[in-house]
């Protein structure tokens, strides 16, 4: 395993650096100029070029490309055109909050997807199993903004008890920062306002994002537990005089998790990389808005940060996706 | 494995419910502490869109920015409350002598930084040695300041390369002519950068708030400076904290809410649902943010006057006005709005007339339209430039002119607008005048010196460029003014826009903040203000 | 006598869909005494799995339900216990043995797990104590190095020794009565021998009974003390296994027990029973096996017959009934 991980990583790296050349080609193939739009429309021409050396954009395009590369490898992405900022800086505050609202919504959408899923299964052909099924897919199909904007004005406007958005409530700071995820920051600090408000911030925005991606695990769920719930070794577990929920949930839940596994890396890196609609909604600060504004600006060092992260991450997920496969079905061994 | 996933699973749903219920109860007894009262009173909470791009006042030059920057800075002069008449602030007097070539500031002597270091000449040279060095964002507006030289520890004198009219108005915009505590730029400063790297995310001003913290992407919070040299007597807030809330939908519940007290950009269809509230204030005042479509006046056809008057001509204003802008807009004369001084009112106004429209075309050699097709570009996101430039459009095809709409992104624009060559044949645009001075709203827009920067039309007149010349350099009023009645009659019979309309101010705020006064030539300050 | 393990009597079991029903056992009637081992034989589908899921109560519903009859296990009966009660027995006083060796084991848990499960929930011990009754239960069942195959998943064991895993896992809680579905289909002639062999043994060990389910007559005739031979649902012949071979009744059985190679007799060609297993959603009111017998007369197709006694066997023929002469 240790081997085959090696040389996933290795060949994680030639991906990286294809996908590196190809964002730095193609963000820079875009007609505009970033130092005429960072130094503002009154700048004079000689105002213009100076922070275009200074940005490092006179220089012709493979030489910025192997200047940023080098760059890469001391962990500096460059400097942000708009806030000239380095772009590292900015990540390390975008990334977590998007990485912290997937991995919630990733959560609400396997836990309920999962669950609806054997439900249906358990009961198919039900009247459940037939709402459980339209439900899924309502939420597969309603726009997540219109979703988003139906639960502000119940849960915000309506009711009073969830937040408009963002990411804490107003007057209260972010916990010390140590990983950024607000919810962990705030444990690690033992700052009990701190998480109280992080934790209401996340609930609509991760329903409405998970609630998006929850269909499909149901779907999967469901023919998958169907599968094998007609299978031999269920009915062997059944003959040994387990109750029906260990048969399920043990025995049958184990071998229907399998192909899930993979689902659940892709929906991870589709929720990282799909957060746009829902940050926006909820003026959530995360790549997804990040990602936006950077493209309205033509701001290149921003542009490939994000590239970079989203395909590390990807990457990443798709690698401990099949670890996670191999450790979860004895009969897969890598080598 | 799977046990363990499953218990933290169903801790974090627990945790979240429980959360959820717990901050459910807080909230109610919040609203319910403060029935028909004031929600987080000492806090002004605003609900903006964006978020400051960096807080370096010497290069950020964008009104996000500036709503950040001019709360912990300060001015020498300012504006005096609703109008554009000019009084001390930090200086207390000024004089100006040798026809307007130097100009000297007499300070306060009783203002410190809040780092508790005192604000005097040598802080006002040093600053714009500064902003003149870096040479980014605003510094244009002061490119003709030659020399600042401290006087005595209270006086500052600044030589500039020409009689400048409009300078006390540059220092007056709040757009770069603000200091900074001088011992914060040489603490932090780093191989000779003028600290720009730490002043990006950090303010040491004499302005009345300090920055408490900004979380990129989330706002920033400020919280009072106890050392504020007008003091804390009477009515102020607290904190002021900005939110970035994306959606005007949700800015507009925040502010029915109560949670915010400012509500920035809500989009113009929704506003008609807050007039009938009474907790909130919608004011709508006029601006001097006008809206043209720039035509390439070196290109082909459009080289000719003529053609571009019949096209101001055809265009339907009222349907521009009152139709896309419901009103809340206004009609443009020339090439300057109402509200900046110096205003020609004996202009007259392009009104749709096709007849005329028509008649010039053929006096031009175009008759019937004579083929003529042009691409108009607008930029992606700006629905209303969109619809104007659709309007317009159908406009012209009326008098027989085909227009293509491009829609691109506003880097691309941006780029293409360098050269005369590589711009398109028309885009439409916002523009802003810095300060309410013909000089900023005229020079850099219809200046020869301005193509390859704001001189987006390319239009090139050399009697504009000379009066306009002369006319910076002149100090007195009512010459100066003579000048700019000229200048704007000579650019509105040329007519190298077509000059839509002047756009309202729109802010939505709550009925229980007092103290707000609106000037449409500044960022609010929101000392003043109380809830 | 040895005493009454279990008796069934008119079971029936159904099988429903949109359109029609399948009476997949339809009224029989068997008994087993402890320590007896009695074979079930007959074609596939002919319902001799439906009636070993049936005394389990393991028949999927829907589409399966058991619709009438009594399944008297140690004088109680089955089909009136609840699910929890019949829950107990399941695994434990009775258990069971499948056909499929290769999928009867849940692929994602270790031999072990799966073995010390059953224990634990039966007899409520330790699970380090289950562990160690779970491989000494591999040891009995004759699977070598036993504390390593604990450790070991399915996919890695051959299909006899899943198979000998399997019957561990059955006998753990000393049944009183094992069924096993046709245990040794699926495996090799060698391991089928060892399998039956090691089946044999444990019985006399255990004094468990088992009902043998197969359609191997051969593998019943090494096996079974009594003999049930089913078809379509039903009984066809009921007797000890030393009747049936000597004196085989019903034209079923002479069929089945002629397509069994002998080594005494020498045969140009096996027998084949001609035909297929009737549509049994939608059978005449007469007797089944007609439209294959080879001595189907008149009657055989206007009246289904009656299981009569004749001579030691019970049979369900008209051949054997008076009006097979009229």
């Amino acid at each position: 395993m240790v081997a085959y991980t090696a040389r996933r990583l290795m060949l994680a790296i030639v991906v990286l650096i294809g996908m590196s050349l190809m964002t730095f080609y193609i963000s820079h193939a875009i007609p505009g100029d970033p130092a005429r739009l960072a130094s503002g429309a009154h700048a004079k021409a000689e105002q213009v070029e100076s922070l275009r050396v200074q940005m490092g954009l006179d220089k012709p395009l493979p030489v910025q490309y192997m200047i940023y590369m080098k760059g890469i490898i001391s962990g500096d992405l460059g400097t942000s055109v708009s806030t000239r900022r380095p772009v590292a800086d900015e990540l390390k505050e975008y990334l977590p909050a998007t990485i912290e609202l997937s991995v919630f919504a990733l959560i609400i959408s396997v836990v309920a997807g999962v669950f609806f899923g054997i439900v249906s299964a358990v009961r198919r052909n039900s009247a459940l199993d037939h709402f459980l099924r339209v439900f899924s897919l309502v939420g597969a199909s309603i726009p997540v903004f219109w979703l988003g904007l139906l639960f502000l004005i119940f849960f915000y406007k309506q009711l009073n008890v969830l937040p408009i958005g963002g990411r804490i409530g107003i007057g209260i700071n972010p916990p010390t920062k140590a990983t950024g995820l607000y919810i962990i920051d705030s444990i690690l600090s033992g700052d009990g306002i701190a998480l109280k408000s992080s934790i209401s911030h996340l609930v609509l925005p991760s329903i409405t994002l998970g609630y998006s991606s929850m269909g499909v695990f149901t779907r999967m769920a469901r023919s998958c537990v169907l599968e094998v719930l007609s299978a031999d070794y269920i009915r062997t577990a059944r003959a040994k005089g387990l109750k029906e929920t260990i048969v399920v949930y043990k025995h049958a839940l184990r071998n229907a998790i399998l192909p899930l596994i993979t689902l659940v890396g892709l929906q991870f890196a589709y929720l990282l990389g799909g957060t746009v609609l829902t940050e926006t909604i909820f003026s959530w600060p995360g790549l997804g808005s990040y990602s936006v504004t950077a493209i309205t600006n033509l701001n290149f060092p921003a542009i490939m940060g994000v590239t970079l992260t989203i395909t590390t991450l990807f990457v990443v997920i798709n690698l401990i996706t099949d670890l996670c496969y191999a450790i979860a079905d004895p009969r897969i061994v890598y080598k | 494995m799977k046990k363990a996933l499953l218990i933290i699973l169903a801790s974090a749903m627990a945790l979240s419910f429980l959360a959820g219920c717990g901050n459910s109860n807080n909230q109610n007894q919040q609203s319910g502490g403060s029935e028909g009262g004031v929600k987080n009173p000492g806090i002004v909470v605003i609900a903006s869109d964006s978020e400051p791009t960096l807080l370096d006042p010497h290069i950020a030059y964008d009104p996000m920015s500036s709503n950040a920057i001019l709360q912990t800075y300060e001015t020498l002069v300012v504006y005096e409350g609703e109008t554009s008449e000019i009084v001390p602030f930090l200086a207390k007097d000024w004089e100006i002598t040798e026809e307007g070539k130097v100009w000297t500031f007499y300070l306060r002597d009783d203002v410190n930084f809040s780092d508790g270091t005192p604000f005097n000449a040598e802080a006002v040279k040093v600053n714009f040695e500064r902003i003149l060095d870096i040479n980014q964002g605003p510094a244009w507006i002061f490119d003709m300041v030659v020399d600042v030289e401290a006087v005595d520890e209270f006086t500052a004198r600044f030589t500039l390369e020409y009689p400048y009219a409009s300078f006390l108005h540059g220092l007056a915009s709040g757009n770069g002519g603000v200091f900074i505590s001088p011992k914060a730029i040489h603490d932090n400063a780093v191989d000779g950068d003028w600290a720009q790297a730490w002043l990006r995310d950090n303010m040491v001003g004499t302005g009345p708030y300090m920055l408490e913290s900004w979380v990129i992407g989330q706002g920033w919070s400020m919280v009072q400076n106890p050392g504020y040299w007008r003091g804390w007597e009477g009515e102020h807030v607290e904190k002021i904290e900005l939110r970035v809330i994306k959606e005007s939908a949700s800015r507009m519940l925040m502010l029915e809410n109560g949670d915010a007290d400012f509500a920035e950009n809500i989009t113009r269809d929704t506003l008609d649902q807050l007039f009938d509230n009474p907790d909130v204030v919608v004011l709508q005042k006029p601006s001097i943010n006008v809206l043209n479509i720039c035509f390439n006046n070196t290109r082909g056809a459009l080289q000719d006057k003529l053609v571009r008057q019949a096209m101001s001509y055809a265009f339907s204003y009222d349907d521009a006005v009152f139709g896309i802008y419901t009103g809340r807009a206004s009609y443009q004369t020339g090439a300057m709005a109402n509200g900046v001084w110096g205003f020609n009112p004996s202009l007259e106004r392009y009104e749709t007339n096709l007849e005329k429209a028509k008649e010039l075309l053929e006096q031009a050699g175009y008759p019937g339209g004579g083929g003529l097709r042009f691409t108009c570009q607008t930029e992606t996101g700006a629905d209303d430039y969109g619809k104007v430039v659709e309007l317009f459009q159908s406009d012209m095809a009326k008098i027989g002119i085909t227009i293509d709409i491009q829609v691109l992104s506003w880097a691309t624009i941006a780029d293409m607008l360098q050269t005369p060559e590589g711009a398109a044949d028309m885009f439409i645009t916002g523009v802003y005048p810095d300060f309410p001075d013909p000089d900023n709203a005229l020079y850099a827009q219809f200046h020869t010196s301005g193509i390859g920067n704001i001189n987006q039309s390319f239009y090139m007149n050399e009697e504009v460029d000379k009066l306009l010349d002369q006319a910076r350099r002149t100090i007195d009023d009512t010459e100066r003014e003579a000048l700019y009645y000229e200048i704007q009659t000579i650019v509105n019979e040329d007519a190298p826009c077509l000059f839509v309309l002047v756009r309202d101010m729109m802010q939505t705020y709550r009925a229980w903040v007092n103290g707000y006064v609106y000037n449409p030539f500044v960022t609010r300050t929101y000392y003043p203000i109380s809830k | 006598m040895e005493e009454v393990i279990l008796e069934i009597k008119d079971l029936k079991t159904y099988f429903y869909s949109d359109k029609s029903v399948v009476p997949a056992v339809n009224g029989i009637d068997l008994l087993v005494r402890k320590g007896e081992t009695l074979g079930i034989v007959g074609e596939s589908g002919c319902g001799k799995s439906v009636t070993c899921l049936s005394i389990l109560r393991l028949i999927p519903d829907p589409p399966g339900k058991i619709v009438g009859g009594q399944i008297l296990f140690k004088g109680e009966d089955l089909l009136a216990k609840t699910e929890a009660e019949m829950r107990a027995v399941r695994g434990n006083s009775i258990s069971m043995i499948f056909q499929e060796p290769m999928t009867s084991l849940n692929p994602v848990f270790t031999v072990g797990d799966q073995l010390s499960e059953a224990i634990r929930l039966h007899q409520g011990v330790a699970k380090k104590e289950a562990k160690q009754k779970a491989i000494d239960m591999l040891k009995q069942v004759g699977v070598p190095a036993p504390e390593q195959r604990a450790r070991e998943y399915p996919h890695q064991l051959s299909g006899g020794m899943r198979q000998r895993v399997m019957i561990a896992m059955a006998i753990s809680c000393n049944p009183d009565l094992l069924l096993a579905d046709e245990p040794t289909t699926a495996l090799d002639v060698t391991i089928q021998a060892q399998i039956l062999e090691m089946m044999r043994d444990l019985k006399d060990r255990l004094g468990m009974a088992i009902i043998l389910i197969t359609h191997d007559m051969g593998v019943v005739a090494e096996m079974a003390d009594q003999i049930l031979v089913m078809y379509a649902g039903k009984a066809v012949e009921c007797a000890t296994v030393k009747t049936i071979y000597k004196n085989p009744m019903h034209p079923y059985t002479v069929g089945l027990l002629d397509s069994i190679p002998r080594m005494d007799v020498d045969v140009e060609k096996l027998h084949v029973i001609e035909g297929v297993l009737p549509d049994l959603s939608n059978m005449p009111e007469a007797c089944c096996f007609e439209p294959r017998c080879p001595d189907a007369r008149s009657i055989c197709s206007q009246k289904e017959p009656d299981l009569e006694q004749v001579g030691d066997s019970l049979v369900r023929c008209w051949k054997y009934c008076p009006e097979w002469r009229q």
